[in-house]
């Protein structure tokens, strides 16, 4: 593969933990705590801010080349892939009015995509500038 | 001013935009239809959402390169305390209960600012990196 296909796929990687991770913090918060507990409203946000970034950063750090389309991908499909596990996993069940489920989908898709654009911007430019 | 506060104060200004236009939406969400939300309304919150996460940074880090990623982290922290005694004051919090828990609101106060400050600041590396290659285009 090539290095700006390696990136991406490592982007999504990290995309696919930070999703399956916040799913653990869910499960635990709500089998284990019998409800949302604080550390749950407090964990939320900070996996929305990894997951809005950090795997962009990953990709424009990887691989300078094309680096805000890298970005783009991994966010978009990264959205994708988040909104449909957690519609199959019943974190937010969608699929009960299916024209919100396409929206939510489109929207989560195109806001992941935009801000993991501007992560892989922000990693080519920290690569560049610790060399 | 120095050209690194005008841009952390531009980063503010938009920051503060933002965080009035997602207020609009949530006014007109539920003053009009006074019900259950409409898909709008969380699509455009959404929206905003990824707006406020990093394009207050992306400016602060265009107008100005020296010192962008703290800029841009200033631009942010800031702006998410605003944005959260903004949402406090004006109602839009009311379904938090945070009478019942007190530490909840500072807790919810901090992890805001902190990472509001964490997305903007990569977005001011990203607004430095997307002026650079601008720049150079230019040149070429």
């Amino acid at each position: 593969m090539s290095q700006r296909a390696n990136s991406i796929a490592a982007g999504l990687g990290l995309y696919v933990v930070l999703v399956m991770a916040f799913y653990a913090l869910h499960r635990l918060a709500f089998e284990l705590a019998g409800g949302p507990p604080i550390w749950y409203w407090l964990g939320w946000p900070m996996f929305d801010a990894a997951k809005a970034v950090v795997p962009g950063v990953a990709v424009g750090w990887l691989c300078r080349a094309g680096a805000l389309r890298s970005g783009a991908i991994v966010g978009g499909v990264g959205g994708l892939i988040e909104v449909l596990t957690f519609d199959v996993l019943n974190v937010m069940p969608l699929a009960e009015s299916p024209g919100r489920m396409t929206v939510e989908i489109v929207v989560a898709a195109l806001t992941s995509a935009f801000t993991n654009a501007a992560g892989a911007a922000a990693g080519a430019f920290l690569h560049d500038a610790k060399q | 001013m120095s050209r690194r506060a005008n841009a952390i104060a531009a980063g503010l200004g938009l920051y503060v935009v933002l965080v009035m236009a997602s207020y609009a939406v949530h006014r007109l969400a539920f003053g009009i239809t006074g019900g259950p939300y409409p898909i709008w309304y969380s699509v455009g919150w959404e929206i905003f959402d990824a707006a406020k996460a990093v394009v207050p940074g992306a400016a602060a880090g265009w107008l100005c390169r020296t010192g962008a990623v703290r800029s841009g982290a200033i631009v942010g922290g800031i702006g998410g305390l605003i944005q959260f005694s903004a949402f406090l004051t004006l109602g839009v919090l009311n379904v938090i209960p945070f009478s019942g828990a007190p530490g909840r609101m500072i807790l919810d106060i901090v992890v805001l600012a902190l990472t509001s400050a964490f997305t903007n600041a990569i977005g001011a590396a990203a607004g430095v990196f997307l002026h650079d290659s601008g720049s150079s285009m230019q040149r070429a």
